[in-house]
C-alpha cells in the first residue's frame, strides 16, 4: 500500500492493469434533466495508492465525474465500482469514499473535535478511541489546540485542514478532492499542496483530485485525465501529457503550446500556412495537427544548425524572472518561445521590433491529430 | 497605531480632532436613520400598550371609564374561579394547537426542501394559499365540515357509521383545538421552511459522506440548525391562538370558550372596558413570558455560511 513508486516513473500505468483499480469507472454516461451531458461514456479506472488528478476547464465534467464516485449523483448509464464492488446503486454513507468539498462543508454548528470526530462517531467507533485518534488527526494537519474553535473562528487555510482530517480520520479506501485549494490566496495553495502531497504519502490512501488548474494538477498527480466536454481527452502521466499530448485540446490545456493545423507535402515534410517544416515520423493523414512547445523552440544563434529554422520579428517580449516569453512573427504567423532571462548571460538584449532566428528540431514537432478537419 | 486616527476618520467615526459641530452632525444622521422606525414602534406599539394598560388600572362605572387609578380589575380577576379554569383551558389550547401544528408543518417543510427540487417554490406558495382567504372564512369552513350537516357527519352517515346528525364534532374544546391548528400550519410552516432552506445542500452531502444515514443527519445536523427556526414558529403559533377569539366564537360554544371570547364580551356587551384591558394585558405578558422563555431555545450556536 505505501509501495508507491517514485515520481515520474511511467510504470505507474503499465502496472495498472484493467481490473486492478481501487476505483473504476465503466462507460459512464451523466445526463441531467435538461437534457444536458455532463460525462460521456467514461471509462476509468484508478490504481491502489495512486494521487490521481482529474483535469479540465468547468464545465467539462470533472466535478460530476467525482459527485458520482462520492454517490451524490447517479449515473444515467454505466457501472462504478470501488474496491471490485459494484456501489453503483449505494447511497454515499455506504461507500467507503471520503469527500473534501470544495467550500470545506464543516458543520457549522459543531466545534473542530466534533467535526473531524463525527465519521467515526457515525460508525459507532468508542468515545475512547475517537478521542485519541481525533488527537492523532488534528497532529497530522498541525491543527492541535484548536479543538473548542467553531468552524467560523477558523481562517480558509484552517478550515481546509479540518476538512481534510474529517475526510481523512475514518481511513477511507478513496479520498476525493474538489478544488479544494480554489478558495487559498497563492502563498497557502502552495503551503497546502506539500501538505496534501505529504498526507498522500503518509496515509497511503487514493486520490482523486479535481481541478482546472493543469499547475496544480502537473505537480500533485502519478497520474491524471485531461477532460473536456464529458469524456477523457488523455489519461497519463505527467510527463506524458506533457509531452506527447495525444490532442490538440490536451496540448493547449497542459501546458503553453503552438498548434498547427498541416497539410502533408511529401514524407515527413508538412506545410502550415507559409510555414514549411520537417517531421521525424511518418504521416499517414494528409492533413493533421501538430504541436510545438515553446520551450523546445530555439531562440538566437544556436539555431542555425537545426533543419527547421526561420527568421522572424519580435511581436512581444514578457519578463518571466528566470526566462523570458517571446512572440515572434514567422511568415504571418506568430508563435511563442522561451529565451533565458538576462543575468544568465546566455542570451543578447531581444527588444520588440528586432529580427532574430529561431528553430526547432522536427522531433519537437508532436503529431496531437491525424484528422481530416480542423477545429478553427 | 499611529494611523488609526486615520483609519476611523475614514470609516466616519468621529475623532477626538473633529470639531464639536461635525460630531453633532454625525450623531444627528444616525439619529434621523432610525427615526422612522423608531416613530412607528413609538406610535403603533407603545402608545396604543400604554392605553391598554392605563385602562386596566381604571374603574368601571356602568359604563363609563371612571380614571380612579387601583388594581381592582386585577384583584376580581385573578379572584375568579371562572378565570382561573378559562386562562388554564387558555394556555393548553394554545400550547396543544402550535405543538400540533409544528408537528404537521415541520415535516412537511422539510419534505418540500428535500424532495421538491426546483419545484419547492410553487410547493411552497401553494401551502400558504389559504393564508389569502379571510381568516373568519378558514374558521367557518371548519363550521361546514364538523357541523351536523355537515360533510363530516354526512360521510360518516352515508358509510353507515353513525346514524343521523351528530353534534359531538362541534362545539368543544377538540373542535376549537382543531381549527386553530389548521390556523397555525400556514405560519409554522413559513418558519420551518425558511429555516430548512438555509440549511445548504453540501451540508447534507458531507454528512452523508461520513457515514451517517439520513436519520443521523437530521439528528445531528439539520435539527440542531434549524431548531431556532422551529421554535420561533412555535412561538409564533402560540401567541396567535393564545389571544384568538374568532374561532372559540365560531366553533368553540361553552366548553371552548377561551381568554380572548371574554375580552370580546367585557369591551362588547358587558361594556366594561377597564377589565377587558386588564384581561388583554394578561394575554399580553403571558404571551411576552412565553415568548421569552421559548427565546431561550432559538440561540444558535454559530452562522450558516
Amino acid at each position: 500500500m505505501n509501495s508507491l513508486p517514485a515520481e515520474n516513473t511511467p510504470t505507474l500505468a503499465e502496472r495498472a492493469p484493467r481490473g486492478s483499480g481501487v476505483v473504476e469507472l465503466a462507460s459512464v454516461t451523466k445526463m441531467y434533466p435538461g437534457g444536458e451531458v455532463a460525462v460521456r461514456e467514461l471509462d476509468l479506472v484508478v490504481p491502489e495508492g495512486e494521487f490521481f488528478a482529474l483535469l479540465g476547464p468547468s464545465g467539462s465534467g470533472k466535478t460530476s465525474t467525482l459527485r458520482m464516485i462520492a454517490g451524490f449523483e447517479r449515473p444515467t448509464v454505466g457501472r462504478i465500482s470501488l474496491a471490485n464492488i459494484d456501489v453503483t446503486e449505494r447511497p454515499p454513507y455506504k461507500r467507503d469514499v471520503s469527500t473534501v468539498f470544495q467550500n470545506y462543508a464543516l458543520f457549522p454548528h459543531m466545534n473542530v473535535r466534533e467535526n473531524v470526530a463525527y465519521p467515526l462517531k457515525m460508525r459507532g467507533v468508542s468515545k475512547k478511541s475517537i478521542a485519541a485518534r481525533v488527537r492523532e488527526e488534528l497532529e497530522q494537519v498541525s491543527m492541535t489546540g484548536y479543538e473548542k474553535r467553531l468552524p467560523h473562528q477558523l481562517s480558509g487555510g484552517q478550515r481546509q485542514r479540518i476538512a481534510l482530517a474529517r475526510a481523512l480520520i475514518a481511513r477511507p479506501k478513496v479520498l476525493l478532492l474538489d478544488e479544494p485549494l480554489g478558495a487559498l490566496d497563492l502563498k497557502l495553495r502552495e503551503s497546502m499542496l506539500l501538505v496534501l502531497k505529504r498526507l498522500q504519502r503518509e496515509v497511503g490512501i487514493t486520490f482523486i483530485y479535481v481541478t482546472h488548474d493543469q499547475g496544480e494538477a502537473l505537480a500533485m498527480s502519478d497520474r491524471l485525465a485531461v477532460m473536456n466536454k464529458g469524456s477523457v481527452e488523455q489519461v497519463g502521466t505527467p510527463t506524458e501529457i506533457y509531452e506527447r499530448p495525444a490532442t490538440s485540446f490536451a496540448a493547449g490545456f497542459v501546458g503553453k503550446t503552438n498548434l498547427f493545423h498541416c497539410t502533408l507535402q511529401s514524407p515527413r515534410l508538412a506545410r502550415a500556412e507559409a510555414i514549411l517544416m520537417q517531421l521525424d515520423a511518418d504521416v499517414r493523414a494528409e492533413r493533421f495537427t501538430a504541436s510545438i512547445r515553446p520551450n523546445t523552440i530555439v531562440v538566437g544563434e544556436q539555431s542555425r544548425t537545426l533543419e527547421n529554422r526561420y527568421s522572424g520579428s519580435v511581436v512581444d517580449v514578457l519578463f518571466l524572472g528566470h526566462e523570458r516569453e517571446i512572440i515572434v512573427e514567422v511568415n504571418g504567423r506568430r508563435l511563442n518561445a522561451f529565451a533565458p532571462g538576462p543575468g544568465t548571460g546566455k542570451q543578447d538584449v531581444i527588444g520588440i521590433g528586432d529580427q532574430i532566428e529561431i528553430g526547432w528540431h522536427p522531433s519537437a514537432a508532436v503529431i496531437v491529430e491525424e484528422t481530416g478537419t480542423w477545429e478553427t | 497605531m499611529g494611523n488609526i486616527g486615520a483609519d476611523m476618520m475614514e470609516a466616519g467615526i468621529p475623532t477626538a480632532a473633529d470639531s464639536l459641530w461635525t460630531r453633532l452632525r454625525h450623531v444627528g444622521r444616525r439619529t434621523a436613520a432610525v427615526l422612522p422606525m423608531l416613530a412607528w414602534v413609538i406610535l403603533l406599539v407603545l402608545i396604543p400598550n400604554l392605553f391598554l394598560l392605563f385602562y386596566s388600572l381604571w374603574q368601571n362605572n356602568i359604563g363609563t371609564v371612571a380614571h380612579v387609578w387601583n388594581v381592582e380589575n386585577y384583584r376580581t380577576l385573578y379572584g375568579s374561579q371562572v378565570f382561573q379554569i378559562l386562562i388554564r383551558r387558555t394556555f393548553l389550547i394554545a400550547v396543544v394547537s402550535a405543538g400540533i401544528a409544528t408537528l404537521v408543518a415541520y415535516p412537511v417543510a422539510y419534505i418540500v426542501v428535500r424532495k421538491f427540487g426546483r419545484f419547492k417554490t410553487t410547493a411552497a406558495i401553494l401551502i400558504l394559499v389559504p393564508l389569502w382567504f379571510g381568516y373568519l372564512m378558514r374558521v367557518f369552513a371548519w363550521r361546514i365540515i364538523l357541523g351536523q350537516q355537515g360533510v363530516l357527519n354526512s360521510f360518516l352517515n352515508s358509510i353507515g357509521l353513525t346514524h343521523g346528525p351528530s353534534g359531538a364534532f362541534l362545539y368543544n374544546t377538540p373542535s376549537v383545538i382543531m381549527t386553530l391548528t389548521y390556523v397555525i400550519i400556514p405560519y409554522v410552516f413559513l418558519s420551518t421552511y425558511a429555516a430548512l432552506d438555509r440549511v445548504p445542500r453540501y451540508l447534507y452531502e458531507a454528512s452523508s459522506d461520513s457515514g451517517a444515514s439520513a436519520w443521523a443527519t437530521f439528528r445531528h445536523v439539520v435539527w440542531p440548525l434549524t431548531r431556532p427556526g422551529v421554535v420561533v414558529g412555535f412561538a409564533i403559533g402560540f401567541a396567535l391562538a393564545f389571544g384568538d377569539y374568532i374561532t372559540p366564537a365560531l366553533v368553540g360554544g361553552l366548553s371552548g370558550t377561551m381568554l380572548g371570547s371574554i375580552v370580546l364580551q367585557a369591551f362588547g356587551t358587558a361594556d366594561d372596558w377597564p377589565l377587558g384591558a386588564a384581561i388583554g394585558m394578561t394575554i399580553i405578558a403571558t404571551g411576552l413570558l412565553f415568548l421569552a422563555l421559548m427565546a431561550l431555545f432559538t440561540r444558535l450556536e454559530a452562522p450558516i455560511e
